[in-house]
């Protein structure tokens, strides 16, 4: 008889979460979980326990791979590999499912890191290489009802300074330059720094006011 | 109005419960919009003022004070038009048997003048304009912000706020009311009667704390002087509230100088999800194809006449739309053209489903096709054919404003006539769907009981037989509540079609909600038809047909449906009851700009009257809808009981506002101040306009952001 209780409570369990392959049969318990974790501020980062990515890897990688964190969405770490190239623009995805799209090093989509960069219209890597000057962004989200909505901002770049950096296998010279960015919604500053060929290395890039800044790092390959 | 009959409302499902749960989470309506008052509208304690809530929140508000208890759902209709519905408990309203007295009322506030450098807001204001004078005030107020912690609000009312302190009678003597069977408005009493001044103030203290203060105008003459409820020892009431950010408060009140009060607030913002965003992996990207010189084996079009080639078409193409979620029905390729038909049960938005499938085709088909067309396919039936160019996605993918650039280059036509496909899937679902998942039914406003509920678990089923025709049922099993105990007897005159539901509630379990066949077909262009025949809904079974008229591109659609059902027996078995009627319905659809929709359905209904049923609606692409319905009908106000005729409001949130999952289930709520037996519809499943707009022109455009999602 006594076999007999846990057997209830599975069946019990079963109930209250729902199950079958209708579409809709687990949303009831997946609703409950997804608001529990938002008010216990758990929800919004890609993955909840992305793997903590090691710069070791990067010596050993064939292929190129790009290190994002992601401080905002509770210090979200990984690895993203090429999935696709469309002319100038590779886009990179993590093993959770997320990417992000690069336009020479320059952030101009992500998908599915919670509040999305939807698309953009930024300076080019060789624009943010000179170290001066002022540039024009426009960056489109989507609202809670689904309406894209635009963001613009006047940007001036400025550097900050030149180092010899090693990353991964390379051992690169690499100017650091900054990007203010002011608008009617607010502002950020993105940091860049750049070989001679105005090649981006490593990045700190705004993404959406959700999501905050993305931190990448190119190496491998 | 004073109503004392019960009503049930219509299933809850998981949304009581995900709603009541969203109001936890301190991540709703935008920062900063007005506070409500213990009526539940915008306003001070127990005084309106004249703000308005951001456009499209939707509020709920408890108040408590004096025995009195206020459960209120105000809904900013248009950024300068708000209602109300609420739901008032009088305690200790008869001394010698103490009891609780259950009231409803609606309200509607307009806002003539918005606040502009010295001017201040204007409000017209109508509380409990349908029914009783009970609760009846009409009033006019201004409110002045003159620093931006400090407000005043100043305002002149009739009726309960002309009650006390009156300045004198502007439009003639207030009229006794006879509200014969109630529900229609009492506009004979509309500022009539003693006028009587109110005001207050509102300080911002700091982020979180508000102070107000006012000076009432309202007596309460009956809950003091006849009932005795409290005692009224001054008309200056003062509280303190705290904002737990996003719309959601809580307040305490000193009130009348003997009574203190309670006040709990919430918001929803409907474009604003609770769990921020739908979070979902990244699309399939476009992958480029290498130009004709670069790469020229890659364009040959001798694919076309391989057989070998197809059959690896087929396995990429089931492979890269189950990566999507969607579903491969069938495929058609020409050395220049690809017709791609597809299921989606995973996206809300139907222009996601279609820039994913889009992509997922440039994956997949040889450089040389350069058109793609895609037809989304929903129980057998092609919804409509996007036309959309390779090159322009493999342009635009990271082009500024990528989704905006794309729009005027997509065609949306009738997806007949189709291609004869080369190629077909079975893979797009499985041919047996089933689920075991909890339910929760809600009765509300029974003056015995005003909340019952049933808990317990729905098992459901849907068998594929061939495209468009299918076999589905669902059972239900309680497990705990006290929706059963309710002996009302209904004391319609009219067959009993809707009022007997406490004896489906007692004698309905188990209940097999639904058992029928459906056959759905979309035989020429414009036009749809469904044949379901069963046991179709809880209280009736039978065979029920319909055809609509809806070309793709069109705002306007038309539908005409013909039923022939029994009423079935009380124990929701497979027994029916003599009770047996023709129904039938002829309906106009249209969508109005700004996301409105407008229906009008006229005909016989399941009692046998004839008449009409206007419904209007808001509407948001993610799928949040709140509207309000009407129905007009051959019986007589004294035929038809309480409330008059049939009317009510409905709330409709999709469950991935919620969750923030992909998914397209919506959750939906039918509140009626009163069910009663005029003007009732059957509840068959899956009328077919509610499937086919999911892809017209009106919709795919107002959801076009998503497209590159």
């Amino acid at each position: 008889m006594k076999a007999v209780q846990p057997i209830k409570a599975l069946v019990l369990l079963t109930l209250l979460a729902g199950c079958g392959n209708m579409p809709d049969s687990q949303e009831l318990s997946g609703t409950v979980t997804a608001l529990v974790s938002t008010i216990r501020g758990q929800r919004g980062a890609v993955a909840p326990n992305a793997p903590a990515s090691d710069l070791k890897v990067a010596k050993w990688s064939k292929t190129p791979l790009l290190f994002v964190s992601l401080p905002k969405l509770r210090g979200y770490r990984s690895m993203f590999r090429v999935i696709n190239v469309n002319a100038d623009v590779v886009t990179w995805l993590s093993p959770e499912g997320a990417d992000i799209s690069l336009r020479n090093g320059v952030l101009i989509q992500s998908r599915g890191l919670t509040d999305d960069l939807m698309s953009s219209q930024a300076p080019t890597a060789p624009e943010i290489g000179k170290g001066s000057g002022t540039t024009e962004r426009k960056m489109a989200y989507l609202n809670g009802a689904d309406q894209t909505f635009v963001l613009s901002y006047q940007c001036s770049l400025r550097t900050i300074g030149q180092a010899t950096e090693i990353i991964g296998p390379h051992k690169v010279q690499l100017k650091h330059v900054d990007e203010v960015c002011a608008g009617p919604s607010g502002s950020f500053t993105n940091q860049y720094w750049l070989d001679g060929t105005s090649r981006i290395w490593k990045s700190v890039q705004w993404v959406s006011e959700k999501t905050g800044y993305a931190t990448m790092l190119v190496a491998g390959g | 109005m004073l109503l004392k009959t019960p009503r049930l409302a219509s299933r809850l499902g998981a949304l009581l419960l995900g709603t009541s749960l969203a109001g936890l989470a301190p991540v709703v309506a935008k920062a900063g919009s007005p506070s409500l008052n213990l009526w539940g509208a915008t306003g001070l304690i127990d005084l309106p003022s004249a703000e308005m809530q951001p456009d499209g929140v939707l509020n709920t508000s408890y108040a408590r004070f004096g025995g009195i208890a206020r459960v209120t759902l105000s809904y900013q209709i248009l950024p300068r038009i708000s209602g109300s519905f609420r739901y008032t408990a009088l305690n200790g309203w008869n001394s010698t048997f103490p009891t609780t007295y259950f009231d409803r009322s609606f309200d509607l506030r307009f806002q003539i003048l918005k606040e502009h450098g010295y001017l201040p807001s204007l409000t017209l204001g109508l509380q409990d304009f349908i029914g009783t004078d009970l609760l009846s005030a009409e009033y006019l107020v201004a409110t002045k912000s003159v620093t931006p912690h400090l407000k005043f609000t100043l305002g002149l009312g009739w009726g309960r706020l002309g009650s006390h302190g009156s300045i004198g009678t502007l439009f003639g003597a207030r009229p006794s009311i006879n509200f014969g069977q109630g529900g229609t408005a009492s506009t004979k009493q509309w500022f009539r009667g003693p006028a009587a001044p109110f005001g207050g103030l509102e300080w911002q203290i700091s982020d979180r704390w508000r102070f107000k203060a006012e000076y009432s105008s309202d007596a309460y003459k009956l809950e003091i002087g006849q009932h005795h409820m409290f005692t009224r020892g001054s008309s200056i009431n003062a509280g303190l509230e705290y904002d737990l950010g996003k719309g959601n408060r809580i307040g305490i009140y000193e009130l009348y100088g003997t009574k203190l009060g309670v006040s709990l607030q919430f918001a929803l913002d409907p474009q604003e999800r609770v769990v921020g965003t739908i979070i979902d992996g990244a699309p399939i990207p476009v992958k480029v194809r290498p130009t004709q010189a670069a790469d020229p084996t890659a364009w040959s079009t001798s694919w076309v006449s391989q057989p070998q080639q197809l059959g690896a078409l087929k396995t990429s193409m089931e492979y890269l739309l189950k990566l999507q979620r969607l579903g491969l029905v069938s495929l058609a390729v020409t050395a220049d053209t690809a017709q791609l038909a597809f299921t989606n049960t995973t996206y809300h938005n139907s222009t996601e489903a279609i820039g994913r499938a889009a992509r997922a085709l440039s994956q997949a088909m040889p450089a040389s096709v350069e058109t793609f067309e895609l037809i989304p396919v929903t129980d057998g039936m092609p919804l409509a054919k996007v036309t959309v160019k390779r090159s322009d996605l493999e342009r635009l993918e990271f082009a500024p404003d990528a989704a905006g650039q794309l729009a005027p280059l997509v065609r949306v036509t009738d997806a007949l006539p189709m291609k004869t496909p080369q190629i077909q899937s079975t893979a797009a679902a499985p041919r047996l769907q089933w689920s075991v998942a909890p339910y929760l039914r809600a009765g509300l406003f029974d003056p015995v009981n005003p909340f019952r509920y049933e808990l317990g678990v729905r098992v459901a089923a849907r068998y594929r037989l061939a495209p468009g025709l299918f076999i589905a049922g669902s059972a239900t099993k309680r497990a705990i509540g006290d929706l059963n105990n309710n002996n009302r007897t209904s004391n319609s005159v009219l067959p009993h079609v809707r009022t007997d539901y406490p004896l489906y509630d007692q004698h309905g379990d188990p209940a097999l909600e639904n058992l029928y066949v459906a056959w759905y077909d979309h035989p020429l262009r414009n036009i749809y038809t469904r044949v379901s025949a069963g046991y179709l809904e809880r209280m009736f079974g039978g065979i029920s047909s319909e055809v609509l008229w809806q070309p793709v591109g069109s705002r306007f659609a038309a539908g005409a449906e013909l039923d022939y059902v029994r009423q079935r027996d009380y124990s929701i078995g497979f027994a029916f009851r003599p009770y047996h009627v023709v129904t039938g319905l002829v309906s106009l659809y249209y969508q109005l700009p700004g996301n409105f929709l407008a229906q009008l359905d006229a005909g016989r209904y399941l009692a046998g009257d004839k008449g009409a049923t206007l419904t209007v609606s808001r509407e948001f692409a993610n799928g949040w809808r709140v509207g309000a319905f009407a129905t007009k009908t051959n019986v007589s106000a004294a035929q038809f009981g309480e409330g008059s005729f049939d009317k009510g409001l409905f709330f409709t949130i999709p469950l991935n506002w919620l969750n923030g999952a992909p998914s397209q289930t919506l959750a939906s709520v039918i509140i009626r101040p009163i069910q009663r037996d005029g003007g009732q519809t059957l509840d068959v499943p899956g009328r077919l306009y509610g499937i086919v707009r999911a892809y017209n022109q009106g919709t795919l455009s107002s959801q076009w952001g998503r497209v590159f999602r």
